[in-house]
């Protein structure tokens, strides 16, 4: 996991989008005219997903169901490609080819968040005509592309787009950045997943839009030919990390605090998520001066042969695998010296808050009406934009200050959301967003150590908030029937969830 | 009682949210007054107390707690008083707080008197002044307080200089509530107030509230969403506030500082031994600040206070009326102790708990006439964490250093984050110069240490600014893994221009140590 404070790249698209807004102009062309989609169409194919998530305050039901369109394209015969958020949490994925009305029913292979792509597998009598795209070996910047998608005629829908400029961006509703073209196209794109072509070849796939500005962030062939090699290996390995927080370090005072003798180049390691390679690897106020063989400046971008000027993260998420051991030329304590670092796919369950992207079916327990969870990232945003005003001061402090920080490892923040109501827990009902330090009088380090508990003892008969120094009891005599009125009166249809395929 | 002290709700200190909902509660709302007559009426109208109702007339200069070597602005500004025995207007704190002028008017006088804040109790919104002319007081006789507060429904007058006219005026309601509430002017202390259905509109603040010709409470607040709900503070508060000024020096309310658990859980009870019945509650939190530290502990069950049983739900009866235990923790002055009968270990034993009024740095209290501490270093502006600065920076909260001072004035106490200092001590400013160019990303950081020392408070953090280490300054702040460095030499040199150039008086003001 790397991430930056500042956003160096941002500021330096402007002057390029104006100069290409003026060329066009000067031109009087529109892009559109030399788009020929009769070329592409068999590959375009609609996507309809019925997505439903899970209610993070009351995890045991789930939000109403929503729906979904967008774009996936054909690359191999009876596998579509299209964006992991167009899929997220869907019940049922459908496809529609153009100038037809017909859809089948597609399932999802694999989906994932950390390259925001997914791949879908059709059964073979299922589409018509099909024609497969493959993904271009490189693109040139200079390059013309062409996107395709519907129109409200379902007939397929070409425009011409041109890439301004190629960073390291993050991806819509993620935490996580990649590599991405921003591209200037005439179509109002009208769905994300649409496919762009260059010369014949699978260029990337929209992945954002903006229709005031007419752009959008394209995710590129180089990430998609790499997503579907890892597909097909027996275990699909994924995005590559280091587990380490970053800050520029352009401060002359700072670096010569730190002895920096390189006049120009090195990033400042702030923080590394224990269990990772970097934590292996690093220590507090190292400065990484090269990465993987290449130099960092100061903002931390090097010189990429194919794209040039880019932040460091693409050499780990763009070049490298997990399980890949890779170079580093750090300063430490005024000297430069050489570490290895094990680089791995970022695991979510090493953080102490994690982040739970995709909104996975949160594990609860609701024994006796006490209501007790992981603190996720999800359930915090689940409480409106503005979530870290509506939530405990305490646990949203947790997550924006704390979150790679976990005191020892597997250690997670045990919370009681709320309490359901009925005469065994009468006299606690107020509580809520409360932090719980014990079960059944002994320490927790997690849900699973409650479960373990659960298992052990056969009930949960009292729990233990922390700043409240007493335990809240319950009646272990009446748990049973307390137990059965609160799954009756509230339709709990289960006590707790536990989802063993996690752990 | 601070709330989240004696409550059951458990509820935490959070400024900001007790400030949103303070904030409406002052805000004007539309009513009708009662048509005047001619001046000189009130006697003839049957309301010789209305004499004694004066008009407060002041100028008020709010402290700049983002720039704060600066006065800040002033406002001016009329609300209500009313004469005492002893020559002396009792009205609102929040009439005369940060006060740089004060006038005062009676009725049918063109004259506009001079007069001082002689006490002032920003917990209980009261301030006694005095006017030095003493033809002043001449032809005003005193109110007389009633012995009793009124029942529900019972028809009560209120007096005072509301917005919309110059004269008196009065407006008549009924007694709707008397219940426990937050007084918004320290928007944190919790006492008893008189809700009536009568206007009370800004002006009306510090006017009589009367019932059978005797002055039954103060007006001090409104609701804004609500229709005709304004707040009165009843005389119990103004006589506890009166006894406390007698000795000339005002103590303000003790604290008795703790939270519990209501008794009605079966469990609970049995597992604290309560005892068979209805009665006693138990301990769950103890404030290291609060009189009940040291004397009172976690898992203690109360069962009494002076003698009164404390029902499972922290009620006492008193005079027929269920009552929270901490309204007689309310009527006890500084220095008076409580007994409490409790149940510790299976063991029942009587304690006396003295109680005292600390001077407790970690509740975030509004701040009246007291002048902001700041330190500048390199152009980076230190200053100790106030509900005033939370407030300024309130709409940035989505930021992660923000978020945490919200966080650190809320859980001081409860997460420990209180020990090892004195007063948390923030980067709250920029002044941009070069020499602090990449400061930016710490401002609003909590400081920890500078230059290895440890901040207990703001005058640390000019200490430790004399010890550079080599020539730099090193400054670490919770939270954050990163260090903020600074050129020492640079940032004296620079020290004078910078604050030149922001038009800075003086380098410090550290008022008095903490």
């Amino acid at each position: 996991m790397t991430c930056s404070i500042a956003d160096p790249g941002s500021a330096r698209a402007r002057p390029l989008i104006t100069a290409i807004f003026g060329l066009l102009l000067i031109c009087g062309e529109t892009p559109n005219s030399r788009a020929t989609p009769e070329k592409h169409h068999g590959s375009l194919v609609e996507i309809t997903v019925t997505y439903q998530e899970y209610d993070q305050i009351f995890p045991w039901q789930r939000r109403p169901p929503g729906l979904r369109r967008g774009y996936g394209v054909v690359i191999d015969t009876g596998q579509v490609l299209t964006t992991e958020t167009l899929l997220r949490n869907a019940e049922l994925v459908e496809l529609r080819q153009a100038r037809r009305g017909e859809k089948v029913r597609a399932t999802i292979a694999l989906s994932d968040p950390q390259c925001n792509l997914g791949l879908l597998n059709v059964p073979p009598q299922g589409l018509a005509d099909l024609q497969v795209a493959s993904p271009a070996e490189s693109i040139a910047t200079s390059n013309k592309l062409m996107v395709l998608q519907f129109d409200q005629d379902s007939e397929v829908q070409a425009g011409s787009a041109q890439i301004l400029e190629v960073g390291v961006r993050p991806l819509p509703r993620s935490p996580f950045s990649l590599l991405a073209f921003t591209v200037l196209t005439d179509l109002n794109v009208n769905g994300e997943g649409a496919p762009v072509f260059v010369d014949g070849k699978l260029a990337g796939i929209m992945i954002t839009y903006n229709s005031n500005t007419r752009t959008g962030n394209m995710l590129p062939s180089k990430i998609i030919r790499r997503f579907i090699a890892d597909t097909k290996r027996p275990l699909y390995r994924g995005m590559a990390s280091a587990g380490f927080v970053w800050s520029p370090l352009v401060d002359p005072v700072k670096r010569a605090y730190l002895n920096v003798q390189d006049k120009s180049g090195g990033i400042l390691i702030v923080k590394c998520l224990p269990g990772t390679g970097a934590a292996e690897a690093f220590q507090p106020n190292d400065v990484v001066l090269q990465w993987d063989g290449f130099n960092l400046d100061n903002l931390g971008y090097y010189e990429d042969p194919e794209f040039g000027r880019l932040a460091f993260p693409h050499l780990i998420g763009g070049y490298r695998e997990p399980g890949d051991v890779v170079p580093v030329r750090v300063v430490r304590q005024g000297l430069e010296t050489n570490v290895n670092v094990r680089l791995q796919r970022y695991e979510d369950d090493l953080a102490l808050v994690p982040e739970n992207v995709i909104g996975e079916a949160p594990e609860y327990i609701a024994e006796g009406g006490f209501v007790i969870r992981e603190l996720d990232a999800r359930y915090l945003f689940a409480h409106g934009n503005d979530w870290y005003q509506r939530v405990d001061s305490r646990l949203v402090h947790a997550y924006m200050t704390r979150k790679f920080s976990p005191s020892r490892p597997g250690e997670r923040i045990v919370i009681l959301t709320a309490v359901l109501p009925d005469r065994i827990n009468t006299g606690y009902e107020h509580f809520r967003q409360e932090i719980v330090t014990h079960v059944n009088g002994r320490p927790i380090l997690n849900l699973r150590d409650v479960f373990k508990i659960l298992d052990e003892d056969g009930s949960l008969y009292s729990i233990r908030l922390k700043d409240c120094g007493i335990d809240l009891v319950l009646d272990k005599r009446e748990l049973r029937a307390a137990n059965a009125r609160l799954t009756s009166a509230y339709r709990l249809p289960a006590l707790h969830y536990r989802n063993l395929s996690r752990r | 009682m601070r709330r989240g002290c004696v409550t059951s709700s458990r509820g935490k200190y959070s400024p900001l949210r007790t400030n949103q909902r303070l904030a409406s509660i002052v805000t004007t709302l539309a009513a009708l007054l009662v048509p005047m007559r001619p001046p000189g009426s009130a006697v003839a109208a049957g309301l010789p107390i209305g004499n004694a109702v004066v008009k407060i007339y002041f100028t008020q200069q709010r402290e700049d707690y983002s720039l704060p070597w600066q006065a800040g602005p002033t406002f001016g500004g009329t609300g209500s008083g009313f004469v005492i025995r002893g020559r002396r207007i009792l009205t609102n704190a929040h009439i005369v707080s940060d006060a740089r002028f004060i006038q005062v008017r009676k009725l049918n006088d063109s004259a506009q008197y001079s007069a001082r804040v002689e006490f002032i109790g920003h917990d209980c919104d009261l301030a006694v002044l005095t006017v030095a002319d003493r033809n002043f007081f001449s032809g005003l006789e005193p109110v007389d307080f009633a012995q009793e507060l009124p029942n529900l429904n019972d028809e009560v007058l209120v007096l005072g200089y509301p917005l919309g006219g110059t004269r008196l005026s009065v407006t008549r309601g009924v007694v709707s509530r008397i219940d426990y509430s937050v007084y918004s002017h320290s928007g944190v202390d919790q006492h008893l107030v008189l809700q009536v259905d009568a206007a009370i509109n800004p002006g009306n603040s510090g006017g009589p509230v009367v019932f059978k010709g005797k002055v039954v409470g103060l007006a001090f607040q409104g609701l804004a969403w609500a229709e005709n709900i304004g707040y009165a503070i009843p005389f119990p508060v103004i006589q506890h506030f009166l006894d406390d000024i007698a000795d000339s020096v005002y103590h303000g309310y003790p604290e008795i500082g703790l939270e519990f658990i209501a008794g009605r859980n079966p469990a609970l009870r049995r597992a604290f031994q309560l005892p068979e019945g209805t009665t006693g509650i138990v301990i769950s939190y103890i404030d290291p600040f609060g009189s009940a530290a040291g004397k009172l502990a976690v898992g203690d069950a109360l069962l009494s206070i002076d003698g009164l049983p404390i029902a499972q739900d922290g009620t006492v009866s008193l005079g027929g009326h269920n009552v929270h235990f901490a309204e007689l923790l309310e009527r006890k002055q500084w220095g008076a102790s409580v007994k409490f009968e409790i149940r510790r270990g299976g063991a029942d034993r009587k304690v006396l708990v003295p109680l005292t009024n600390p001077r407790d740095p970690f509740v975030y209290r509004n701040l009246y006439d007291e002048r902001p501490r700041y330190f500048v270093l390199g152009g980076l502006v230190f200053s100790q964490l106030t509900r005033e600065y939370l407030r300024t920076v309130e709409r940035l909260r989505s930021d992660e250093r923000v978020q945490q001072l919200f966080y650190y004035s809320e859980y001081a106490k409860q997460d420990d984050l209180y020990k090892g200092r004195d007063e948390f001590v923030v980067l709250i400013r920029r002044l941009p110069h070069p020499v602090n160019t990449y400061a930016d990303e710490f401002v609003n950081g909590i400081v920890e240490s500078v230059n290895g020392i440890p901040i207990r408070n703001l005058s640390d953090v000019k200490t430790a600014a004399a010890k550079p280490v080599g020539n730099y300054h090193v400054i670490r702040f919770a939270g954050l893994s990163q260090e903020l460095v600074l050129d020492a030499e640079a940032s004296a040199r620079s020290g004078p221009e910078i604050l030149a150039e922001y038009g800075v008086p003086a380098e410090f003001y550290l008022g008095e140590a903490p």
